[in-house]
């Protein structure tokens, strides 16, 4: 059974149709890419899906129960976690304790003491390669331990379902190569499903099982990244140019 | 009775005019900076004492110590602006505090300089009466000079670059920085233009509280500008027409309805309660405006 | 960071409330110096869990202070039992504040505070407009409490209180509440994608801090006597809490407590020499620490690595 399914999701904001009419599934330890131009409406699915939005009209299943009416809160804690396009760690705390929200309120939550919880970030910490700065604040870091504290702590929620929201934009290619390389191990050890908006195309061919295509607001293509690349609607949204798009398949 | 209803809605419509003035000052600041200025009431305070102390010293009446509220205003509201409003547009919820603190601030200066005590400015010029109902002739100048503030206000904001740009500003800050506004001065100006008004209304605002100008009557003022910017909408200029006049009619309404048919109350110290319910209510119903409820 | 029960720390949080005791025992005016210290000291403590650690904005605290002076006023002079009427208080503040925080709290933070700021106004008006529990005029409660009225168990107790809640702030900055309360201060929206159930969190915040101000309420009236709405409501309990907890260090679990020691020591200093410029200057205080130095005298001296270990 597939751990969630959208079915006829339309959201819009007053006159503009962010997301029309989407329907699609996503597998169970899968890793499912999320491509398309600017503006297509691949923020506001993840939105939608993590509760921030309420759409107009369809539904969300996830894990067979209808979340359509589910607060946020609630989501994280039955499994999904998310970062943002924009990193929003909270400033004030330290990293660790940024992590220790993540692992409290996450699948966890009331049934996980303060100790243990604080085991446990710190293990995810050192698992990132955060350890060394647990007691800075947050808002000190850099960019790039930013974007990887926004995941430790969306990982400490022990989610089943993690959506990434471009998490890979502004780094350099080293940074890249390490973020992905993470990402890969958070798949294979805790068989986290994870769904991933992405612009940067060798990252999200290469490591996603399967890719959706938006634009404007519908699903134009969905199926294995070797044949996304070589869909024609999809290079034409993109580049109107199949040469350069297979060419991004082989890395 | 019939009559009497007729008196009490013209009065409110006289007094909306300066309502809606007040409220469209603070709706600006709220709308590009989305700061609550708490100290917008005591602007307007501040407006009232200059009317009084330009009709004590150069013998002005309100109408004609305008320009020299309107200055002021300007003034006052720049320098405010570089000294605290601009460290604090981007942390909206200390920027209350701030503010607070210097309306808190303003408010205790104007007693320690000119007391405690009511003034009022005794500026008459009869009235005219038809139909039963007498309009003392002050507020019908007034009433003009308000309207055509207002008018203003209207042709700066949607005819002007310094108006588009306010509100370019207010939908989307990093959007119209991108278009070549330099949104650091649209703030500083905006916040200027939003004193200078609330001056402006507070000078009017002398005629038709005759004798009650104090340095605590901002408090009362703050309240309702506060609803008419929730009740139309927060950031929203119509809402601050529809609100002024609502809030001039209600205000007129109130006691006359408490006094015949509500007894055991004393009416004039209802109102103030009378007021925060409705501001609840309006929460409860339409709490949208533009900055909306949060996480849906 | 793991706050320690048995540390330096506690002995220096013991040690500043045995200080405060002993202040109080020395004399009858002595005493009446500490009571206002302990009184502002708790409603500032109060206004901290909201305001410090959750980043709610009231500004108007004043009205649980005063619902509760108000509730035990009623409820003793129908002849109930003192304790149980200040205790009763603490429980009308909180309801007060469960149904304002039901209203207000799924909304911006902006319209809590200004809400609070109009409640604070409407609740004096409504008792005066109506004229129930005296009205304007107000009540005079000397003939029930002379009886048992005593100005060190008063500060006894509200002593107790303030180290109550000193050790609950604690409690709460360990607890997964407190980090839930950081986190939504933070960013609010982020908070709700990590699990967080802001508003419940936010409501129960809110109810911890007005129950405890309408206790301090209680205590109050029983100081007061002659019970006025205008006095009881007076704004200037919300300004001195929004002043010594910004003096103090916001979010800090001592720093209120020391700001209203300061605070005390300030407002002596100003009655004498410049009477009538109290609220004048509390405002600049206020611009000034904001813009100056958010983080308060103990959020200062905690930036010295030797002094963290010491202070909370």
């Amino acid at each position: 059974m597939p751990i969630l399914q959208l079915e006829n999701v339309t959201k819009k904001f007053g006159g503009v149709v962010a997301l029309n009419n989407v329907t699609f599934q996503v597998e169970k330890s899968e890793v499912l890419g999320v491509i398309g131009p600017n503006g297509s409406g691949k923020t506001t699915l993840i939105n939608v899906i993590s509760g921030v939005y309420k759409p107009e009209s369809g539904k969300l299943i996830y894990k067979g129960t209808n979340i359509t009416r589910v607060k946020p809160h609630l989501r994280c804690r039955m499994g999904i976690a998310r970062t943002y396009q924009v990193v929003r760690i909270f400033s004030g705390l330290t990293v660790l304790e940024n992590v220790m929200v993540g692992v409290l309120n996450g699948t966890k939550h009331g049934k996980i003491s303060m100790e243990e919880a604080m085991k446990e970030a710190e293990s995810i910490l050192s698992y990132l390669g955060l350890d060394k700065m647990k007691n800075l604040q947050a808002e000190l870091l850099n960019i790039q331990y930013r974007k990887r504290l926004e995941l430790a702590r969306a990982i400490g929620m022990d989610p089943e379902l993690l959506m990434l929201d471009e998490c890979l934009a502004g780094l350099t290619p080293s940074e890249v190569f390490e973020m992905l390389d993470v990402i890969k191990r958070v798949k294979e050890d805790k068989d986290t499903t994870i769904i991933m908006v992405e612009h940067l195309m060798h990252a999200v061919m290469n490591i996603s099982d399967r890719v959706i295509v938006f634009n404007e607001g519908k699903i134009i293509a969905e199926g294995k990244p070797e044949e996304i690349a070589k869909d024609v609607k999809v290079a034409k949204v993109y580049f109107g140019d199949r040469e350069l798009a297979l060419k991004f398949i082989k890395r | 009775m019939f009559d009497l209803i007729v008196q009490v809605l013209v009065f409110g419509v006289f007094v909306a005019a300066i309502y809606s003035l007040q409220a469209l000052g603070f709706n600006i600041v709220v709308g590009a900076m989305r700061i609550l200025n708490l100290a917008h009431a005591e602007f307007v305070v501040l407006g009232a004492y200059i009317s009084y102390w330009a009709w004590v010293f150069f013998g002005f009446n309100p109408i004609q110590s305008i320009p020299l509220s309107a200055l002021l205003g300007v003034i006052t509201g720049l320098v405010s602006y570089d000294f605290l409003i601009k460290r604090l547009v981007y942390s909206a919820d200390v920027a209350l505090v701030a503010t607070f603190a210097l309306s808190l601030v303003l408010k205790e200066g104007m007693k320690i300089f000119w007391t405690a005590n009511y003034r009022g400015i005794p500026w008459t010029l009869g009235s005219i009466s038809f139909n039963g109902i007498t309009v003392p002739i002050t507020y019908i100048y007034t009433l003009i000079g308000s309207l055509v503030l207002i008018l203003a206000v209207y042709i700066i904001m949607y005819k002007t670059y310094f108006g588009k740009a306010c509100r370019a500003v207010a939908f989307d800050r990093e959007t119209a920085a991108i278009c070549g506004v330099n949104v650091e001065r649209i703030l500083r100006y905006g916040f200027a233009f939003s004193s200078c008004l609330a001056f402006v209304s507070g000078n009017l605002l002398t005629v038709y509280i005759s004798s009650g100008i104090n340095p605590y009557m901002g408090q009362v003022i703050m309240v309702k500008c506060l609803i008419i910017v929730t009740l139309g909408g927060l950031g929203n200029p119509w809402g601050a027409l529809i609100g002024g006049l609502t809030i001039g009619m209600l205000e007129q309404i109130i006691p006359v309805v408490l006094m015949n048919y509500v007894p055991n109350i004393e009416p004039f110290m209802f109102t103030p309660f009378i007021y925060s319910l409705i501001f609840i209510l309006i929460l409860l119903l339409k709490p949208e405006g533009i900055l909306g409820g949060g996480v849906q | 960071m793991k706050l320690g029960k048995y540390s330096a720390r506690m002995a220096l949080i013991l040690g500043f409330y045995a200080f405060l005791a002993i202040l109080a025992l020395f004399s009858k005016a002595y005493a009446d110096v500490v009571f206002y210290i302990l009184l502002v000291s708790v409603v500032s403590q109060s206004l901290n869990i909201i305001f410090g650690i959750a980043g709610l904005v009231s500004l108007g605290q004043v009205v649980f202070l005063g619902i509760g002076v108000y509730t035990f006023t009623f409820l003793i002079s129908q002849g109930f039992n003192p304790c149980l009427s200040v205790i009763a208080g603490g429980f009308a503040s909180l309801i007060f504040a469960v149904a304002v925080g039901a209203v207000l709290l799924r909304l911006r933070g902006i319209f809590f505070a200004c809400a609070t700021l109009i409640l604070s106004v409407a609740v004096p008006y409504f008792i005066i407009g109506t004229g129930i529990v005296g009205g304007f005029a107000g009540v005079n409660i000397y003939k029930y409490i002379s009886s048992f009225y005593n100005i060190h168990v008063l500060v006894f107790s509200l002593l107790v209180i303030s180290l109550f809640t000193t050790i609950l702030t604690i409690k709460i900055l360990e607890s997964p509440f407190g980090y839930s309360l950081r986190a939504l201060k933070a960013d609010h929206d982020a908070a709700e994608t990590t699990g967080i159930n802001t508003f419940r969190q936010k409501m129960l915040a809110l109810c911890v801090s007005a129950m405890l101000t309408g206790i301090a309420g209680g205590i109050l009236a029983i100081k007061q006597a002659y019970i006025l709405p205008l006095v009881v409501f007076d704004p200037l309990y919300s300004i001195e809490a929004i002043l010594v907890v910004l003096l103090g260090g916001p979010g800090t679990v001592m720093g209120p407590v020391l700001g209203a020691f300061i605070y005390e020591m300030l407002r002596d200093i100003l009655m004498r020499f410049a009477p009538g410029f109290q609220a004048f200057i509390y405002g600049i205080l206020v611009i000034a620490i904001i813009l100056r130095a958010r983080e308060g005298i103990v959020g200062l001296l905690k930036k010295n690595k030797k002094l963290q270990k010491l202070l909370v």
